[in-house]
């Protein structure tokens, strides 16, 4: 059998959102979402898979403040709530369809979903979902590799290491907080390289990242192994390349798996077509209609008046047929690749954020368990780890020098730089600048004015995340995403100027703190300068 | 409670019970037994800790903001200019004034208009500038998004300002920006060295296809 094997990587990304004083907020559903139809499948079909003992290996880059979210208290109990107001309008929707059997199917689908999630994260995980990730990493089942604290496109600051510093090492402190293990990989938010960050990365004793192919395939080094072999860069630190052809068979927008018509339309959701009157019981559509999980169509031939009834069972059937598909295709390429190397090691890493499985396809994760279950009865290939394979490069002595890219659409920064946005910058550079000068000030300060340091810190980092940047570029997302860089950007500065004028409202402090309730643990003296 | 500062003489003065209580009054739990050495111990670290925070919050103390934050600041008041890699074809640059050079320049009756001098590096140390455009921008602008049309491998942006009387007058210079050597340069439709057979199972063919669709201002 050659040395084959294929690694699947996710990317569970989601910026803190938690409004202590909007119950019932939109924005906030993101996390509802994620938690009902990603994470919480997830952790079902992992149950599964290790109770039939079907072997199966998945790397998870838990975002911080998804880690963060998933903690907290408050989030739980609205989660649940969430939940309980779903499961008697569901119920409540039953009667309404007396007459509509197959309305009344699709609901009982979506009830019993429901209140599996009811128990599972109530009973079975007691609303810490966290804990079970680090279980089935305990096992050797899943890879969990460290992040940024805040979802940050690294590359547009790498002529301030600082700020990177800050974010790797505030991203370890809250990964040693959730889970047990000790990373060896390193998850680049957008996978957004430039060349630099492979010396920060090795000296926080990271091994190797992921980098999208084109890092790789055009830089001035190209290998000889594509992206088929993880390779060193010069300092010794290895970087995987995406296979984005395999990731395109399943994520593509037009020709992905993920679009077949017998698939779930999870855009057509009640929350966007119902009246108010019939929401009322679900959420208050004044604040902002949502995704409600309840979804009776299937994609069909994607026509807006295309109306034709979801049935799960064909989309299972389908589910099905297309892991068995992605399975050949890439045990085919694998063969090739093999033979290429006259069976050295040969590697395919699939990376994928988490939410195409369950939030953009609604059977992704149940395709993502037959993987495996079919995976375990080929003799071709495997899945494995990044941690098992970095070591296994082909490449001998020769190293690359991987040049600037992500894996956004533009595969560079396009969607993080752009007139939508690029009015961001000049403050966020203006107050990371701020930060360094006023940890290099006040190195050793206790009391108040640590906290209010690290506040502004905290604030500093939530002001980086990259999904603001995007969310400028949606007319639907961007008044929110102006209010929440602005808002961080302000609190930094009232912190800025309050260390210059020596006053500071304790009042405000603990408003402040109370609402942004991450990252307890930080310390702003990750941004002073490394001597 | 009483008031009498926390000093080991005074502690040692105080019968166990008494110090049990005092720590009880001050919120330290003490377990039953505990050798009166370590609550006096305890006492002291806590009234430490007390002095230090009363120390750093009289450097920071309760009070409301001497600023109004409502709006970002439109300006920080500073010469200064950024330049940002967004792809191997392109860099934003934005630059800020000090408003009373900003209005001594503009309020001369000589001035003509504020240009960015884009220049290509070489490499050595120090770097050389091997070639160079000009781009005029308005007095009000502050951003401007710049297509790199050659293959050096720094760039640095340069800001300006023109006098009709006088020699052009540099404001303040950019730092230097390595840029990316990136061998997806030639025409995917052209005639090219085969590869190796990996390197085209990566999908390269595919990815230069893509990549000379939204990048083609990139390729030669």
């Amino acid at each position: 059998m050659a040395d084959a094997s294929l690694i699947f990587v996710l990317d569970a990304a989601l910026p803190y959102i938690r409004h202590p004083e909007t119950p019932g907020c939109v924005e906030e559903t993101r996390l509802f979402n994620a938690i009902s139809h990603t994470y919480l499948p997830l952790l079902r079909a992992c149950t599964a898979l290790e109770t039939e003992a079907v072997p199966f290996k998945l790397a998870i880059a838990f975002a911080p403040t998804l880690c963060e979210m998933l903690a907290d208290p408050l989030l739980q109990t609205r989660y649940i709530e969430t939940l309980d107001r779903a499961i008697d309008f569901g119920l409540a929707e039953l009667d309404r369809n007396a007459d509509s059997p197959e309305i009344r199917e699709m609901l009982k689908v979506h009830l019993d979903q429901l209140q599996l999630n009811r128990r599972d994260f109530v009973e079975i995980y007691d609303r810490n979902i966290l804990k079970k990730f680090d279980y089935f990493a305990n096992r050797g089942y899943l890879e969990i590799l460290a992040t940024t604290a805040t979802s940050c496109f690294l590359p547009l600051y790498t002529d301030i290491p600082e700020a990177i510093n800050a974010q790797i090492e505030t991203g370890l402190l809250i990964y040693r907080k959730h889970f047990t293990a000790i990373p060896s990989g390193f998850w680049l938010p957008a996978m957004a390289w430039a060349q630099g960050l492979e010396s920060i990365l090795k000296s926080y004793g990271f091994q190797y990242t992921i980098l999208e192919s084109h890092s790789l395939l055009f830089s001035d080094s190209v290998p000889d192994t594509g992206v088929f072999s993880p390779v060193s860069c010069e300092n010794g630190f290895t970087v995987f390349a995406r296979d984005t052809l395999a990731c395109a068979d399943v994520a593509s927008r037009e020709a992905g798996y993920h679009a077949h018509p017998e698939y779930l339309d999870v855009d057509r959701d009640i929350g966007f077509e119902f009246d108010e009157k019939r929401l009322s019981a679900l959420f208050d559509v004044s604040l902002g209609r949502r995704v409600t999980g309840f979804r009776y169509w299937a994609r069909g031939d994607g026509a807006a008046d295309s109306r034709t009834l979801y049935e799960p069972s064909k989309a299972h059937n389908r589910s099905s047929a297309d892991a068995a598909r992605f399975l050949d295709r890439r045990g085919e390429i694998l063969a090739k690749a093999s033979a290429a190397v006259e069976g050295k090691p040969v590697t395919a890493v699939c990376a994928f954020p988490a939410s195409l499985f369950g939030q953009d396809w609604y059977e992704g994760v149940a395709w993502l368990e037959s993987v495996y279950r079919l995976a375990g009865t080929r003799n071709d290939f495997s899945f494995s780890l990044p941690a098992n394979r970095f070591p296994l490069k082909v490449q001998g002595g020769k190293t690359v020098n991987p040049c600037y890219s992500s894996w956004t659409e533009s595969g560079y920064a396009e969607e993080v730089l752009n007139n939508a946005n690029d009015w961001m910058y000049p403050y966020i550079r203006k107050a990371v600048k701020r930060m360094i000068d006023l940890a290099e000030r006040f190195p050793d300060d206790t009391g108040l004015k640590e906290r209010s340091l690290n506040m502004a810190a905290r604030e500093l980092l939530l002001a980086q995340s990259m999904e603001w940047f995007l969310m400028m570029n949606d007319s639907s997302s961007m008044e929110y995403a102006r209010k929440r860089f602005e808002a961080s950007v302000r609190a930094f500065t009232v912190v800025y100027e309050s260390l210059g004028s020596n006053f500071i409202s304790t009042e405000w402090l603990t408003c402040t703190e109370k609402a942004h309730n991450l990252f307890h643990e930080i310390n702003y003296r990750v941004f002073r300068k490394k001597k | 409670m009483d008031n009498t500062p926390l000093s080991r003489a005074h502690l040692e003065t105080l019968s166990t019970t008494d110090l049990v209580q005092l720590a009880d009054d001050h919120g330290i739990d003490i377990p039953e037994g505990l050798n009166r050495r370590f609550i006096i111990g305890e006492l002291l670290e806590m009234a430490e800790e007390a002095r230090s925070d009363e120390s750093d919050a009289g450097l920071l103390a309760e009070g409301e903001f001497a600023v109004n934050l409502e709006v970002l600041p439109e300006t920080y008041n500073e010469n200064q200019i950024t330049l940002l890699l967004r792809d191997p074809g392109w860099v934003f640059v934005c630059w800020d004034f000090q408003t009373n050079l900003y209005t001594a320049l503009t309020g001369n009756h000589h001035f003509e208009s504020f240009f960015l001098r884009v220049n290509s590096l070489s490499t050595a140390k120090p770097a050389a500038v091997i070639d160079f455009f000009d781009v005029d921008v308005g007095p009000h602008d502050r951003k401007w998004y710049v297509h790199l049309s050659g293959h050096a491998p720094v760039c640095r942006v340069d800001l300006y300002c023109r006098n009709s009387q006088e020699k052009e007058e540099l404001l303040v210079r950019s730092r230097e920006l390595n840029l990316p050597s990136t061998c997806c340069g030639d025409n995917p439709l052209s005639a090219k060295n085969r590869r190796p057979p990996l390197v085209e199972l990566s999908g390269l063919g595919e990815l230069r296809k893509n990549h000379f669709r939204n990048h083609r201002q990139s390729f030669d």
